[in-house]
């Protein structure tokens, strides 16, 4: 009597527990039924598609940084900035001299934290190569 | 009528019980239907429709 007013109780939890393993596997069965018909875009392209309505809201960049330029002291490392892509210059200016913080270029951007990322780490590895050759 | 009673009724099939228990849920079902940064309805449904089919596999002691 005792243990069935306890399991009375626990039974919510337990339900739970069922409940989400139930949704994750709906999820994942799903997404694998369809992810052939969501097509793959490359990152690069959404975000150059995508236009910052961010502005609106807060401060307009600056042109040097909307341009994606900045003169190094370094020529080397000038040269190596100048043969990145846009979105990548911006994105590094954004974060290393600007200051800005992954989540407000994600903002600026309209795009995830993640894809920011992504972005970054592409753009110091091809900077990297760039310097080496 | 608290939470067992509700769920004996939803796994026995009563729709009103199984109703209630999805509105229970349904942040957990959102969360999970996002899809790309936003919410993608046919994954929502097609969790829905999972939930619905497998209720009556929860085993109550």
């Amino acid at each position: 009597m005792k243990d069935k007013k306890k399991y009375k109780q626990e039974v919510k939890f337990i339900f739970t527990a069922w409940l989400k393993t139930l949704v994750k596997r709906a999820r994942i069965d799903y997404l694998r039924q369809t992810e052939k018909e969501k097509n793959i875009v490359s990152l690069d392209r959404i975000l150059e598609e995508k236009k910052p309505a961010y502005e609106m809201v807060f401060m307009p960049l600056k042109p040097d940084l909307e341009k994606g330029l900045y003169t190094f002291d370094n020529p080397k490392m000038d040269l190596a900035f100048s043969k990145l892509t846009l979105r990548r210059r911006q994105v590094l200016l954004m974060k290393f001299f600007k200051g800005m913080t992954t989540k407000e270029i994600a903002m600026y951007f309209q795009c995830s934290v993640q894809a920011v990322l992504e972005v970054e780490k592409k753009a110091l590895d091809k900077l990297r190569e760039y310097m080496e050759d | 009528m608290d939470f067992y009673d509700i769920l004996k009724k939803a796994i026995d099939g009563d729709e009103n019980s199984i109703l209630k228990i999805l509105k229970m849920y349904e942040p957990l079902i959102v969360k999970n239907s996002i899809w790309r940064g936003e919410l993608d309805e046919d994954l929502k449904e097609y969790i829905t429709i999972r939930i619905i089919k497998n209720i009556s596999q929860f085993k109550l002691l």
